[in-house]
């Protein structure tokens, strides 16, 4: 073994921290450590908030702090949340709210909020929410402020 | 002169909070909203809100609040000062101009920038 390999880094999986060593994973292993099921598909969450679903027969170099996430293979498996009143179907598990801000056509400048056990929580553009179905999320107009 | 209320927006509404009430004082239409959650770190964090979603004191709308809350937000201008009486009881609002926003939602969201 190199000491390469011998280094462990953090990368995530579905919301959960896990240690591998660094350089090339296979997926498959990838899969193993995070436990995800044989009927999701894994994929990455780049900075830039794409998501590019991984091959099970194909290698990734890890860095450290990657983050991955699976979704159930059958594309009906969405669900209905609701932004700004009107319903709208997005993949279970983690969604960014780049994706949330564009499915729910919600301008880039303002506020997006999740609403929660009676309050608003404001969410920044580089954060992620976990979707389980019958999540709601609304927007405004940010306030001019104090008079 | 007062809007009617929008009933669309105060079904929309229904998706937030339950129990919503109209309140009309004076020819101008009020939504009571009976458990207002507000932002973390007031006190007290659960009030009753009246919402005015219409041209009320100078302001676009008006979210009055059941108590004079204490928080570290940027609202801190309470106005009127002492309070005002509608429909019977004292609220409480502070001084914020919420923008543009149209829905009542975000109405009450640009409102709640205050207490944050």
């Amino acid at each position: 073994m190199n000491n390469e390999h011998q280094h462990r880094v953090k990368v995530t999986i579905n919301g959960k921290d896990h240690e591998t060593h660094r350089g090339i994973n296979t997926v498959e292993h990838l899969r193993q450590l995070g436990k995800v099921p044989p009927d999701e598909i894994l994929g990455e969450l780049r900075r830039d908030h794409s998501w590019i679903s991984l091959d099970d027969k194909v290698s990734i170099e890890i860095h450290g702090d990657e983050v991955f996430t699976s979704y159930h293979k059958d594309h009906q498996h969405k669900v209905a949340i609701t932004i700004n009143h009107k319903e709208y179907k997005t993949h279970k598990g983690i969604n960014s709210v780049e994706h949330l801000r564009r499915l729910g056509n919600v301008s880039a400048d303002d506020i997006f909020s999740q609403f929660k056990d009676g309050q608003f929580i404001d969410l920044e553009n580089n954060a992620h929410v976990d979707i389980h179905g019958g999540e709601i999320f609304a927007s405004h107009v940010k306030s001019c402020g104090s008079s | 002169m007062s809007m009617e209320l929008d009933q669309d927006q105060i079904n929309d509404l229904k998706h937030y909070y339950s129990g919503l009430q109209a309140v009309e004082e004076g020819g101008q239409k009020f939504i009571l909203i009976p458990q207002l959650v507000l932002p973390q770190g007031c006190s007290p964090q659960t009030v009753e809100g009246l919402l005015c979603p219409s041209l009320r004191d100078g302001y676009t709308s008006r979210l009055f609040l059941s108590a004079k809350v204490i928080h570290k937000g940027p609202g801190q201008n309470w106005n009127p000062a002492d309070g005002v009486m509608i429909a019977g009881r004292k609220w409480w609002a502070v001084s914020w101009k919420p923008n543009n926003n149209s829905h009542f939602i975000g109405m009450i969201k640009a409102h709640l920038e205050a207490f944050k």
